[in-house]
Formats: C-alpha cells, sequence, structure tokens
C-alpha cells in the first residue's frame, strides 16, 4: 500500500461537528438535532443506523458538501464557513466514496481517478502516473482503460475509492460504500478501506447500515431520528 | 486527460442530439453565407458590368426592393450629357421579362452608338444593323439557355425578333441577356422617351473627388435621381440594398433558432447530468471550471454548427448552379470573409446559448444533484 501519508499525531482532532442542526423544508423535517461529533486523525468512525436517522446528511456536513443550519463544523480547528469557497477544502481534504460510486460512464477508469486532480498544479503526464499508481493500489491495474460500464460493481467501487485518494485526503467520507455490492465484493472493498486505514493511518468515517461492515472500525456511533443515540468503541479493530 | 476530453466524450455520447443541434445551427448559417455570398456576387457583377463598359458613374431613379429601378424621361439624360467634366452617356433601359420557357431574363437595351457598345465581343453573326432594326443579339450563355443560334427568331417584348449576333462579356449580367437597340424597346414596351439608367464615362482628368461631385450636382439639380460612381453604384442599388436586408433578417432569424437550439440542448444535458456534476462539485470542482465545461460544449456545437453551414453553402450554390434558370445569371460569391464570420457568428451563438445552462449548472448543490438521481 502506498506510504505517502505522513505520520499521524495521536488523539489530534482533525474534524468536530459541534451542536450541529439540519433542517429542511422551512424547519418542517429536522435531519439532525444538535449532533456533536469529534473524529481523531487517524481514527476509523462508522455511523450507523437506520434510513433518515441522518447519518448521511451527518457525513455531508463532515465533507463541506451542505452547511448546517445552526451550529458548526470545524477542520483541523478551523470552521468551514470561514473557508469561503469549500471546493478547495473538497478538493484538498476530503476523500468521498459513494453507495452509486457516481463515476462518469463516459471517461475510462483511469480518466475518472485523474478527475479530482484537474484543479490540482501537477501535470497532465504526473497525474496520469498517479492515478495508474492508485488504480495498481486497489488491484485494478489491468482496468486503467476500461469504461465503468465494462466493470463490475466491485471493481467500480474500487475505481471511486482510487479517485476519492486521487489529492491525498486527509479524511476519507464512504457513504454506504458496499451498500450495492455483493457479498464477494463488499468484503474486497471493506478489506481494502480496512488496509487504507491500517497501513496509512488514513482517517476514514464510514455510514453504513450494515453492523458486519461497521464491525470493521474501530469507534461506532449509532444515530436515530437526528440525534446520537449510541456511542461504543471497538478495541479489537483498532 | 484535459478537460476537452470530458467536453467532446459528453458530445459523442449524445450522438443524435449533438447531430441534430448541429444541423440545426449548420441550416441557418448556410443561408446565411449563401445569402453573404449572393451579395458579393451581386456587387461584384454589377462591378465588372460598369468596368467592361468602362463607365465611371451611373444614374437612375431612386427606387427600392425593385431590382430595376424604375423608368425616368431622357430629357434628363440630355442636360446630364451636356455637363462639364461629362465625356460620354449612354442611355440604358432594361427589364426583366419572361421569354420562351424562362421565367425571367434580362432584356436590356442601349442607345444606339453610344460607348457601351464597344466593349462587347461579337463571337457569331453581327450587330443590329441600325437603331430601329428589330433584332437581338444574345449573350453567350442566353443563347445556351434559351437553345438559339444566329437567324433563329425569338419571341421577345410581344413581338418576334431575329437574333441576329451572339456577343461575349466578362460582365455575367450582359452574357446572360437579350440585347436590343433602346429605340426599339421603348417602342415595344411603351416607354417612349423613358429610360432607367444612364451609364456616365468622365473625362480623363476627372479624379474621384471630382466625379462624386459631379454625382451631386445631378442629385441636387434633378430632384429623384440618384447619380453614384461606378464602384460604388452597387451598394447603391436596390438589389444588394435587398439581398443585405434578407441577409440581416436570416442572420437574426438564425441566431434566435441557433440560441433556442444550442441552449435546449444544453439545458437537457446538463439535467440529465445533474448526479455528474454534482459529483464533480462534490469531489472538488470549483462552480467556475463547470461554467468553462458547459460553456466549452456549447461553443463547440456553434463552432461545428458554423463549419458544417459554410460546407453547406457551398453545397448549395452548386446544387443552385445546376439549376438552368439560375446557372449563368447568379452568383454566388462565398469569400473567406464570408466563411471566417459565419463561423465566428456561429461560435458567438453558441457560447452565448450556453451561458444560462452554464450558470445554471454551476450553482448546483452536490447534495441536491444527489437526490435527482
Amino acid at each position: 500500500m502506498e506510504q505517502e501519508q505522513e505520520a499521524t499525531i495521536p488523539h489530534e482532532c482533525l474534524a468536530e461537528v459541534i451542536e450541529a442542526t439540519r433542517s429542511y423544508e422551512n424547519g418542517r423535517v429536522m435531519a439532525l438535532r444538535g449532533v456533536n461529533l469529534r473524529i481523531e486523525d487517524g481514527e476509523f468512525v462508522a455511523i450507523i443506523g437506520s434510513s433518515g436517522s441522518g447519518k448521511t446528511t451527518l457525513l455531508q456536513l463532515l465533507g463541506g458538501l451542505d452547511t448546517p443550519t445552526s451550529g458548526e463544523v470545524k477542520f483541523r480547528e478551523k470552521a468551514l464557513s470561514e473557508m469561503g469557497d469549500l471546493s478547495t477544502f473538497r478538493a484538498e481534504k476530503v476523500g468521498f466514496v459513494f453507495q452509486s460510486f457516481h463515476l462518469l460512464p463516459t471517461l475510462t477508469a483511469c480518466e475518472n481517478v485523474q478527475l479530482p486532480m484537474v484543479e490540482s498544479p501537477l501535470s497532465m503526464r504526473d497525474r496520469e502516473e498517479r492515478a495508474i499508481f492508485l488504480l495498481k493500489e486497489v488491484g485494478l491495474a489491468d482496468r486503467t482503460h476500461h469504461r465503468p460500464t465494462e466493470l463490475s460493481g466491485g471493481e467500480r467501487q474500487r475505481v471511486a475509492i482510487a479517485r476519492s485518494l486521487a489529492n491525498k485526503p486527509d479524511l476519507l467520507l464512504a457513504d454506504e460504500p458496499t451498500g450495492n455490492l455483493d457479498c464477494k465484493s463488499t468484503a474486497m472493498v471493506m478489506e481494502l478501506l480496512a488496509r487504507l486505514h491500517r497501513e496509512n493511518g488514513m482517517t476514514l468515517v464510514l455510514v453504513t447500515h450494515d453492523l458486519s461492515t461497521a464491525a470493521h472500525a474501530g469507534r461506532c456511533i449509532e444515530m436515530s431520528d437526528g440525534v446520537v443515540v449510541k456511542e461504543r468503541t471497538n478495541p479489537a479493530a483498532r | 486527460m484535459r478537460l476537452w476530453t470530458i467536453v467532446s466524450r459528453n458530445l459523442c455520447t449524445r450522438r443524435m442530439r449533438t447531430a441534430l443541434t448541429v444541423l440545426g445551427i449548420a441550416v441557418g448559417m448556410m443561408a446565411v453565407v449563401s445569402l453573404m455570398g449572393l451579395a458579393r456576387g451581386f456587387e461584384n457583377n454589377w462591378n465588372q458590368t460598369l468596368n467592361a463598359r468602362g463607365t465611371d458613374a451611373v444614374v437612375n431613379r431612386i427606387t427600392t426592393g425593385n431590382p430595376i429601378p424604375g423608368p425616368f424621361s431622357q430629357k434628363f439624360a440630355h442636360e446630364i450629357a451636356q455637363m462639364p467634366g461629362i465625356e460620354a452617356s449612354g442611355k440604358v433601359l432594361s427589364s426583366l421579362l419572361p421569354v420562351e420557357h424562362l421565367p425571367m431574363m434580362l432584356v436590356t437595351s442601349w442607345e444606339w452608338e453610344s460607348y457601351i457598345w464597344d466593349h462587347l465581343e461579337i463571337v457569331e453573326g453581327r450587330k443590329q444593323h441600325d437603331g430601329t432594326e428589330l433584332a437581338a443579339m444574345l449573350g453567350k450563355t442566353a443563347a445556351q439557355m434559351l437553345n438559339k443560334k444566329v437567324g433563329d427568331t425569338l419571341k421577345v417584348i410581344g413581338t418576334e425578333v431575329t437574333v441576329c449576333g451572339i456577343y461575349e462579356s466578362t460582365s455575367m449580367v450582359e452574357a446572360g441577356a437579350i440585347l436590343i437597340s433602346l429605340d426599339v424597346m421603348q417602342a415595344h414596351t411603351d416607354n417612349e422617351e423613358k429610360i432607367n439608367f444612364m451609364n456616365l464615362r468622365f473625362e480623363e482628368d476627372i479624379d474621384k473627388a471630382r466625379g462624386r461631385e459631379i454625382c451631386q450636382e445631378i442629385e441636387a439639380n434633378h430632384n429623384g435621381l440618384s447619380a453614384s460612381l461606378a464602384n460604388e453604384a452597387a451598394d447603391h442599388h436596390s438589389t444588394t440594398k435587398a439581398v443585405k436586408g434578407m441577409t440581416l433578417a436570416v442572420t437574426l432569424l438564425a441566431m434566435i433558432v441557433g440560441l433556442a437550439s444550442v441552449m435546449n440542448t444544453m439545458l437537457m444535458s446538463v439535467f440529465e447530468r445533474t448526479v455528474e456534476i454534482g459529483v464533480l462539485r462534490a469531489i472538488g470542482w470549483r462552480a467556475a471550471r463547470i461554467r468553462k465545461m458547459i460553456l466549452l460544449e456549447a461553443t463547440l456545437l456553434g463552432v461545428a454548427g458554423g463549419i458544417l453551414g459554410v460546407l453547406l453553402g457551398f453545397l448549395a450554390r452548386e446544387f443552385l448552379y445546376l439549376l438552368p434558370t439560375i446557372r449563368g445569371t447568379i452568383r454566388i460569391e462565398i469569400g473567406m470573409d464570408a466563411v471566417l464570420s459565419t463561423i465566428f457568428f456561429a461560435t458567438v451563438v453558441g457560447a452565448l446559448s450556453g451561458l444560462y445552462p452554464a450558470i445554471r449548472a454551476s450553482r448546483m448543490n452536490p447534495t441536491v444533484a444527489f437526490r435527482h438521481q
């Protein structure tokens, strides 16, 4: 696995959600109700809960995809609300993995992985080399020029993981990454994510409703009706 | 990977829609470039005709919307011919008339023994014996179109006339015309003492500025008449004005159709790619880059439409030249300036059409976009 990640400082706070609420439709729908969450550098956190519990909304706030109605989200002690355009934050600090992979169907695997690097100062050649390197890391060295339609579900998700790592993010956010996969692919993807965390010290926040998937995480947060209802650690996974 | 890669793949993926949009713009641009070529062709043709005759200025009645100006009394011609600085003059009466199987031909008549006759090269037969002979000379193209040779008869201006000769002229207008003497034309078309053009040749020492002054004097002394230098006459000609007006109208129409067509395509494309655009925003693409991507797609459609439109314009010209009624009478000169300005215009139309979809796409919230799937 790549050894590019800088050594992590134990217990340093990477991201923090403070008293965050998120409402929709003029407050008629409350997705989050005063949530507090602290993610430490190098942690692997799973957020579980039933549909509508607010876990995806919480993930979107952490990744700067959405802003809280009230409360605050901080990244390395700096409030996201003070960062202005969050595109740069998302491009440089965060990697996203989605349930539906969200690969661009017109591009090859290699080109999809290069997408986040379009804003980076890297040369075209360097971008391509890094994309090929990452695809090799996720076990898809022989699929670099395949389009998403030519790949299996598991392979697509691995391309999406490679894409999320393109800009060497500090935080990897995965929203139901195995939700659309069969058992074999699920195991493969979870092993890949666990390896990223274990070998590179990658901070990982994973949203799932599958307890066996959540078991890979060192800390598990359970949500219900927009609030954190339970939190437990899993020393075996740490 | 460049932004171009994504842009071109997006356009290529929806091939039929891209092709139809490009074709929509191309048809409009074809009309624009053809009309520009028609206006240019007419201008050049007219200039060529006057140059071939050695004419320095033309006088005619001020008219609009009619390719042949209305007749005016030739008594003015005598006064004008006497003006200082004018070496020679030639009266002309022309009309567009149906001849034999052709719906419209230029029948022109010239003042007998005026300098205008001098430039004709008779390739077969002879010139009329005098200004009263009921005979016609045919331009070489006119003879081919009518399938007539010397000695044949021809029904024109309501009477049978004999073809006495066939001439060659460097002017396309003259090569496609039937030429009779002025007196015969006036007598047979109820235009006694009437003409609709007067050709003027200046004395040798008259420069352009003085020539313009003479033209102004003519206009000042003869209300309702227009006088212009030969190289500027085409610009003042009502046909040129009409074609240019038509070009402008078609250009505006093409712009509206092009704008609507590309905007519709791009809005549909943005709508269909809502999730994709949301993903690009999520992984850190700036709003400006999303705008650039959509604008590039729209601009590319415009460029392709412009290029195809120009090619179709050339094809349309060749097709029109195959038609017997058009071949030899109309010249469509599509110059490099028309080609470039048409492609530039189509590019601007494409870019403008992409503005709104681009702004809409760039303002897309990723979380809202994900809910679209």
